[in-house]
Parts: structure tokens; sequence; C-alpha cells
């Protein structure tokens, strides 16, 4: 009778002893040296779940070392971890959702935080983040494109540009900014905002196709190569909206003449042939990886990758002196993926990184 | 002194002749106990032939929370997903089938919505609810709306009704609650008796906090010592309800229910950004009227009708802009039941019932769909001294239409299900169970038109729910009334789970996902009548959830413990009375959950223990009944999360005056 008396408490501990039990693996699996001839992976991580991070692959040795920001600082980078930029002996992090850049070593050992958030203390938000003599620039959710010196990582000017900028590319000594709008109705959803470097000021807005976002690459031949997502190909009787596809716009840098090209989603260059993944949500079986060849203006090869092989890619990038291509991958729920190939498009090789692997930047 | 209804009154079915044999049998056994005046405190365990737990008013009194979700936390095999604080999303999962699988019934009728799928139990106040209980599985009574057959899991809320007699016609139960974070929370009942055949009560309760608590949070090396910003609430809930008989057969009561709230969302801890200016207001009307007509011993019919109106605006300062999304839902409910008992032992039912829901919003190019349902569920019930035992056939049949031509399917569907309890003997009231359940869930609004993301083309959800188990009520003596022991194994299979899959750029809903959860269940109570003035009753309930990701056996979720399912998880009630003051102790457990479907340990959510504790004094002059009530939770102030990135309350303190005539 006793036992019975007492058996609720016995649950509550036999419970408790199980509540505590507890198994640890370690978050860095894979450790390596950081090398001076490799790629840093820059990897979203999941929205709201602070889980960014940054990952190095050692190009030489195919090694790839996971989160070198943890590996170095113990803790983890942020939320939303969106762009890098590599400029002298330092890495630039623009961090979204924390709302900061950070500046790293290469090893990613932390050198400066810098917490950013506007006079009316909401979040600047940084996204796209570039170098240009001397000086980072980062583009904001808060309308802005910023600039900060490289020696005291001062803040030294703002100019404004349109709403939720993007990516954003030099060339000609000026910058070129997508301005997204966030794909939200609005007024300047289809706009480029161009800013003179050495004046710090923005000189004009060149209207492009509808949502240009997050891609866009300095071509050898010095034009700027954008990508506008369009409405993603919906095709929408009641909001009487006739398809546009994602497209890949060319704009001269001095006359501000844009061209269509062809369609695409994400893109990389090496020389005169843009490498392309297309794929536009609201059309079926849109998937494709072609090659552009942007001097004679066509299509030169359209099904360079198998797309039974990578079925949902997020970026491509090639590497400029090797020409191997990088293709990553989400997965439902999991870490991502970045398939390797080489330069006749054999995959030699699969990563895997962290959550929302985003960027892949080169560093020679 | 006994409760209410007689010593082991399972509640949930006043029709069911099995009980009332039971009921009987004891009253026996109460009559050699007649000298003990002290109230019996006990959990009702159900000898149904799936899981039924139910708590009833002075269970409910013991638990340190005004919030109904705290009291569902008491439930096995009930997991909350509380997002902290008074004004956090609050939503129940039942066996890890995720929230949208468990219906809510609140006074017979479901409470739904088909925009989101799920239920905010932050919404509802445990001060006028006389009971709750939780159905797993097949759902025994089959006198129900076919809708209440329509759900994996159901939480049934049933409001407090007084007997008024007319000796006294008027009872008044008011609170005042005050405590940490600026809580204020008075509420007040009132009810009269008019006439013999003519009743109501009127329900009002306000509650306002500014939900800024401490918390403190890792990342790495690096401690945040912060407070929660932009957690404030302030609601008005109110409720009428008209209770009618007319003559001695039939029955209508009238409900109107309206709740306005207004709370700031503070989101999740961001690793040095505490921006947040995300705001949620509701406004919630509902009139229900309940016919009931008992034309015969054999032949029972009632009838309900709804109308429902919600309304919702979420707003967010934005670092560039301002959003303003509002929502409309508009619900019209209607069913009918039939009930008839040609035999003593043997019952049949058929309910038909008509659903229509509409939803709108502000937004530009918002998708507004528009559901039609009708649901028609046979039932047949067996029922001895030894054996019950139902089967239900449930119908679905949906028509969806939008204002786009993206609308979904009509979707037509067959949802068996069964249970069977079977007692051996008939000197103990021991029973074996064990029951079938398949039902699916319809993909909500938000999963289908949601911008961008949502995708018409989703099949629904389903679920296929095995149980066996034991209950087993004990009545060794005079000192220890009673021990209840009910313990429950179960497998559970969700097929085309319905979740955001990330495609090339943008997340898309799909239906990618199954999960095969192994679990068990395990309740005990007990009370201990040590002497007149002298009680103590104890309650423990443990469960042990092996829930899997079965989706791909190549990819390397395989096997890993789908998110926010803990392995295992329980919690303790005890409660001492005597003459001086009363005092009670609770504590809810669970071990290491995952944040996420990959189970590393970057996604690791530490378990926890959370403490709590109260002391309550009543005093009585003449007919007015006063207590003074004074609780602390989280005694131990730790620091956890249920939801990651969203920290709980520490150490808080409550204390409520309550008056009552």
């Amino acid at each position: 009778m006793q036992k019975k008396i007492f058996s609720p408490l016995i649950i509550t501990l036999m419970t408790a002893s199980l509540v505590s039990c507890d198994k640890d693996e370690d978050i860095i699996l894979n450790s390596g040296e950081v090398t001076n001839q490799g790629a840093y992976i820059v990897c979203n991580g999941n929205w709201n779940e602070n889980n960014g991070s940054l990952y190095f692959l050692d190009l030489k040795n195919k090694d790839i070392t996971d989160d070198i920001y943890y590996a170095e600082n113990k803790r983890l980078i942020g939320d939303t971890f969106q762009d890098i930029c590599i400029y002298g002996s330092k890495l630039y992090c623009a961090v979204t959702g924390s709302s900061k850049i950070v500046v790293l070593e290469k090893n990613g050992k932390e050198v400066k935080e810098i917490r950013l958030s506007t006079d009316a203390e909401t979040p600047v938000s940084p996204r796209s983040i570039v170098s240009y003599n001397g000086d980072v620039y980062f583009s904001a959710f808060d309308g802005y494109v910023y600039k900060m010196d490289t020696i005291n990582y001062d803040l030294t000017g703002k100019v404004q540009v349109g709403s939720y900028p993007e990516g954003m590319t030099v060339a000609k000594g000026k910058l070129f900014v997508n301005n997204s709008n966030h794909y939200l109705p609005g007024d300047e959803k289809n706009s480029v905002s161009v800013i003179d470097l050495s004046s710090f000021s923005n000189i004009k807005t060149v209207p492009v196709h509808l949502n240009p976002y997050d891609q866009a690459i300095t071509g050898q031949d010095n034009n700027v190569y954008i990508v506008c997502c369009g409405n993603y190909g919906q095709n929408d009787e009641y909001s009487n909206f006739t398809p546009l596809y994602s497209t890949l716009v060319k704009i001269d840098p001095d006359t501000y003449e844009t061209t269509n090209l062809t369609t695409a989603s994400k893109i990389a260059i090496k020389g005169d042939m843009m490498y392309i993944i297309y794929n536009d949500y609201y059309v079926t079986n849109s998937l494709s990886y072609k090659i552009y060849d942007l001097k004679n203006k066509k299509e030169v090869n359209n099904s360079f990758i198998s797309t039974s092989l990578i079925t949902d890619p997020g970026f491509i990038n090639v590497n400029p002196q090797t020409g191997d291509i990088f293709i990553s991958q989400w997965q439902y729920g999991s870490l991502g993926e970045i398939f390797e190939f080489n330069s006749s498009f054999e995959n030699t090789k699969k990563y895997t990184v962290g959550y929302s692997p985003a960027k892949i930047k080169f560093d020679f | 002194m006994f409760n209410q209804g007689g010593q082991y009154a399972f509640s949930k079915n006043d029709l069911d002749q099995n009980s009332i044999n039971i009921e009987k049998e004891d009253a026996i056994r109460e009559k050699s106990l007649q000298n003990v005046t002290v109230n019996a405190k006990k959990r009702d365990f159900s000898i149904s032939g799936s899981p039924l737990q139910t708590l009833n008013e002075e269970i409910l009194s013991n638990i340190s929370s005004p919030s109904l979700s705290d009291a569902v936390k008491r439930f096995s095999g009930a997991m909350v997903k509380d997002y902290g604080g008074i004004g956090g999303l609050k939503t129940i999962n039942i066996r890890s089938m995720g929230s949208e699988h468990t219906g809510v019934s609140y006074d017979g009728v479901s409470i739904s919505n088909c925009q989101s799928g799920q239920i905010d139990l932050s919404n509802f106040s445990l001060n006028n609810v006389s009971e709750l209980s939780l159905s797993i599985g097949q759902n025994e009574d089959i006198f129900q709306p076919a809708k209440i057959h329509a759900s994996a899991a159901t939480l049934f809320i049933k409001t407090k009704k007084n007997d008024l007699t007319s000796d006294k016609p008027v009872f008044i139960n008011a609170f005042f609650r005050g405590g940490s974070y600026e809580l204020i929370n008075p509420a007040i009942m009132f009810s009269q008796r008019i006439s013999e055949s003519l009743s109501y009560s009127l329900y009002v309760d306000y509650i306002k906090s500014d939900g800024e608590y401490p918390f403190k949070y890792k990342n790495g090396n690096k401690t945040i010592d912060a407070k929660r910003i932009n957690s404030d609430i302030e609601s008005l809930k109110s409720e009428l309800n008209i209770y009618k008989n007319i003559g001695k057969h039939q029955s209508l009561n009238t409900k109107v229910y309206a709740l306005y709230s207004d709370r700031g969302l503070p989101g999740g801890v961001i690793y040095d950004n505490t921006f947040s200016a995300e705001r949620l207001k509701d406004k919630n009307y509902f009139l229900h009227l309940n016919y009931e007509n008992e034309f015969s011993s054999k032949i029972k019919f009632k009838s309900s009708l709804k109308g429902n109106y919600s309304w919702n605006k979420h707003t967010d300062i934005h670092t560039h802009g301002f959003t303003d999304n509002q929502y409309t839902q508009y619900e019209g409910y209607a069913t009918a039941s039939l009930l008839y008992t040609p035999l003593k032992s043997l019952s049949f039912s058929l309910s038909q019932d008509y659903i229509y829901n509409y939803l709108k919003s502000n937004i530009e190019n918002f998708v507004s769909p528009e559901r039609n349902s009708s649901l028609t569920s046979v039932s047949a019930k067996y029922s001895d001294k030894y054996i019950t035992a139902t089967a239900t056939l449930l119908n679905t049949y949906i028509i969806e239409e939008s204002n786009r031509y993206t609308s979904a399917d009509n979707k037509k569907k067959l949802s068996p299900s069964f249970s069977i309890s079977y007692r051996p003997f008939s000197f103990t009231n021991f029973r074996i169970r064990t029951s079938y359940k398949e039902i699916f869930r319809i993909p909500t609004f938000n999963d289908m038109y949601y911008r961008v993301v949502g995708n018409s083309s989703l099949r629904p959800e389903t679920s296929k729910q095995f149980n066996s188990g034991i209950s087993w009520i004990v009545t060794p003596g005079r000192i220890m009334q009673y021990i209840n022991i009910s313990a429950d194994i179960y497998y559970n299979i969700i097929d085309d789970k319905i979740v955001a899959f990330p495609t090339s750029f943008i997340w898309k809903m799909m239906n990618v996902s199954k999960v095969k959860t192994k679990g068990a269940d395990f309740n005990v109570n007990t009370n201990i009548n040590i002497s007149e003035k002298f009680n103590i009753s104890i309650s423990g309930a443990y469960s042990y959830m092996d829930a899997k990701d079965k989706t791909d056996k190549s990819s390397n979720l395989w096997n890993h413990q789908i998110p926010y399912t803990p392995k295992h998880s329980g919690n303790t009630m005890l409660v001492f009375e005597n003459p001086i003051i009363n005092i009670g102790y609770s504590l809810i457990m669970s071990s290491v959950r995952y944040s996420s479907n990959l189970n590393i340990k970057q996604n690791k959510i530490p378990g926890y223990y959370d403490h709590s504790i109260w002391i309550e004094r009543s005093f009585n002059l003449k007919e007015h009944k006063f207590s003074l009530r004074a609780d602390a939770i989280n005694i131990t102030d730790k620091n956890y999360e249920v939801i990651r990135f969203y920290p709980m309350p520490g150490r808080s303190y409550r204390f409520t005056i309550n008056y009552k005539y």
C-alpha cells in the first residue's frame, strides 16, 4: 500500500531523471585551416533563428571548415547573415537580422562589431556589401547605402536610394544599387540607383525590368549585369498579372541603356560567359542550367548540369581561375549543400555547409 | 458532501449506460464512506475505449494560472507550444501530431480558425471553466456534432453553469487577481434564475499586463541579460448565456460571446537587435444557439447554430515602412444530431454538420477563399457491464472557391474510427481498451493561399492513430479513498504532412513529410483522507514520445526526432488541505527538444523543470464565501524556453481574491 501511495511521486522522480539525461555532440564537426587559396561560404541561417554561419572551403585540398566564426569566437554571428566582402586582410560581414556589420580577420576572429539602428531606433539591416578604393559600401533595408572606412571602421556617410536596396556592384567609379522594394506594391519596384563614388551622391535612377533583386555583377566589358525577378512568371487573371519572367538585364554604365538579355534567376560570370540558373517559381519545369555568351549575345549551352542532379538550386558561382563551378542547394529542414563541378561540368565534390547557404566568395 | 454527480461520475458522458452502472456500484461504496466530509479531489479518469482525460473544477482551481493553457499542460500527451508571457501564442499539440490536428470544442460547439488552423489558447480564461477534457482518437460520446469527430484529438472546454434554485436564485462569483509584470485581472460571473424554466449568466473578464519580464539568454560565450519588450496585453472577454427549458423535454440555450484583445508580439530574441514593434489586435464575436429535445427515452435530438465573426489586425514597423494587415473570417455553422437507443445497451447516432468559411483581407491582390463543408457522421455504440464498443464513420465533403482561378479542388473523404473497452472482472474497475482512428486535417487557408508561398493543390494531411491501454480505479479504503491509474501505448502515423519547403528561391507549402510516433502516456492520482479536516491529493503524469521523421531514408533527417517533441515529459501536483491554510505544489518538466528537424547540438533546447506553489485560505461570512490565494510560479527562477528564442518568464507572483455568493 505504501508503494501505491507514492506511485505519483515515483513517476515524478523517474521523469525527473529522464529529463536530465542529455548526450552532446559538437557544433563544429569539420575543423581545418583557413588558407589563402579558398572560398568563404555565407550561410544566411534560418530566419529568426540566429544561426547564420561562415564556412571556409580550402580550394586546393578541397577541405571544408565548419563555421569559422563560431570556431574563433565561440558564439554564433547572428540572424540572417547575408553577405561578405573580402578587402585587404579583413572580411566585412553584413548581418541583416542582427542589424550589424562585423569585421573579421580572415580566419574568422572578430575584430569589430558595428551595431546599426536608424534615428527612429528601427534596425538598419544591411544587405549587400562591396569595397572600392579603401572603403566598403553596404546597402541596407532602411533605404540607404552606407560608406564605411576600413581603418577605424567608422561610418562616413550615407546616401538615400530606393526602397529595400539589395545587390550592388561597382562599375566605372559608380555604384549600381538594385532597389528591390521587397516586391511590394509601390513606386520603386523597377529601378536601379546609381551612386557616383567620388562625390558619394545619387546621380541617376535607371528604370529596369520589374523586381531587381540580389544579383549584380560587373563584367570584364565593364557592363553591369543584374537579375530582375519580374513577377516570377505569375499568370493571374484576377490581378491582371501578365507573366514577367526572371530576366538577366545589362546596364551600360555610361549611357544607362538597359537590355534584357535572357531569362535568368541566378548568375555567375567568367570572362564573357554568363553561367545561369533559371527557375521561375510560377513556371512549371522551368529549371535550366545554361551558359550565355555575352559578347555574341547568344546561349551556347542550355543544360550544362542535369536538372535531376540539383532539383532546387540556390546560388551559382564560378572560380575565376579554374572555371570550377559551385552550386548550392537548400534541403528541407536540414543543412545546405554545395555541389562542385570542374570546368567540364563533372560533379567532383559535394559539401555540407550551414543552414541556407547564400553566397560563395573567392579569396586568392 | 461528495462531488457533484457522485464519486465516479465520469462526467463526459451522461448518457453512457455503462458509467451509470458504475455510478450505482460506487454509490454503494460511497455510503460506507459517508462520514468523510472533505470533498474528494480527483482527476477524472475515463472508462472509455480511447484516452479521455478530464480536469474538473476543483483540480482546475489548483492550477496557478488564469490561463487555460497552463491547465492543458497537465494532460499527458499534450504539449503546449508556449511563446511565453500572458499574451504569447499558445497552441496545443497532441502526441506530436501538430496543432492543426486538435479541435477545440467550447460548450459543445467547435471553435475553428480556417486561416491558420490553430487555436490560440491564450484567448481563453480559466475563471469561468468548470471542466476541461481531452479526448484522443475515437470519441466515445457518439451523440456529438460530426465536426467533433473530425479531429485527431479534441479539447473540450465546458463553462460554469450554476445550479440555481428558488431558494437561491442568484449566484455571484468574482475574482480580482494582481501580480508580477503589472498584471491586473478582474473577472465576474453573475447568474440569475428568472423563473423555473429561465435563467442566465453573464461573465466579464478583463486582463492587462505589461509583460516586461527579465530573461537571460546565451549565445555561446556571450550572455544576453535583458527584458522582454513589446510583450504587453490588454483584453476583455464577455459572455452571456441564457438557459431556457421548454416543457420537460426541451431546452434552448443561447450564448453570446465577445472578445477584444490588443497585444504586443515581442518576437523571438534576435542577437544584437532588440527592436520589436509587431502588434496583434483581435476581435471575435459569436452567437451560438443550442436546442435539445428528448423525444422519448429512445430518441434524442440536438441541434446548434453558430455565427462567428473574427477579425485581426497585424501591424509591424519595418526598417523602411509599416505593414497593416487585416484579416476577417466569417463562419456559419449548423449541426443536427439524432440519437436512437433501441435497447439499453445499444445506441446509434446520426449527425449532419454544415460549415461555411470565408476569409478576406485588406492586402492587395489577396486571395479570398470560401469553403463549404458538409460533414456527416454515423455511429454505433454497444455497452454492457463488461464491454463498451463504438464505431464511427465520418464523411467529409468540401467545396472550395476563391476569387482567383487557383482555388483548390473539391475534397471528399471517408474516415473510420472505433474503440473497445473491456472490463474483465466484476469486482474491480479494471479496463483494457483499444482504439483506432483515421482522420485528416484540411490545409488551412494560409497553407493554400498565403501570398506566394501558398499552394492550392495541397492534399489533406492524414493521421492514423492506434491506441491500447488500461485504466484501473482501486478503492482501497477509508483513508486512501482511491487510486486512479491509466496507461496507454500508442502509434501514430502522420502522412502528407504540410510543411514550408524550400524550392529554389521561394518557400512553398508542400505535402512532403511523414512522421511516425511511438509513445506512452501514464497517469496516476490518489486521494488520502487523513482525517476529517486533513486531506492530501497527489497526481502525476508521464509521457514518452518517440516521434521520428520517416520521410526519406536517404535524407539526413531520417529517424530524427521531430521539432518540439520531448522524449520525456511529465507533471505532478500535490495539494494539502487543512483547516489553517491549503497548500499546493506543482511541477511541469520536459526533456531536451530540438527546434528543427535536424537533431544537432545547435538546434537543441535544454530540458526544464517549472515548480510552482500556492497557498489559499477560505472563510465564510454567512452565505458569502471568500478566499485569498497567493501563487509563486517558477519559484526556482529557471530560465527556459518552450519555443526556441522565446524565453519563458522567471519567478513571478500572483494574488487572488475570490468572492462567491
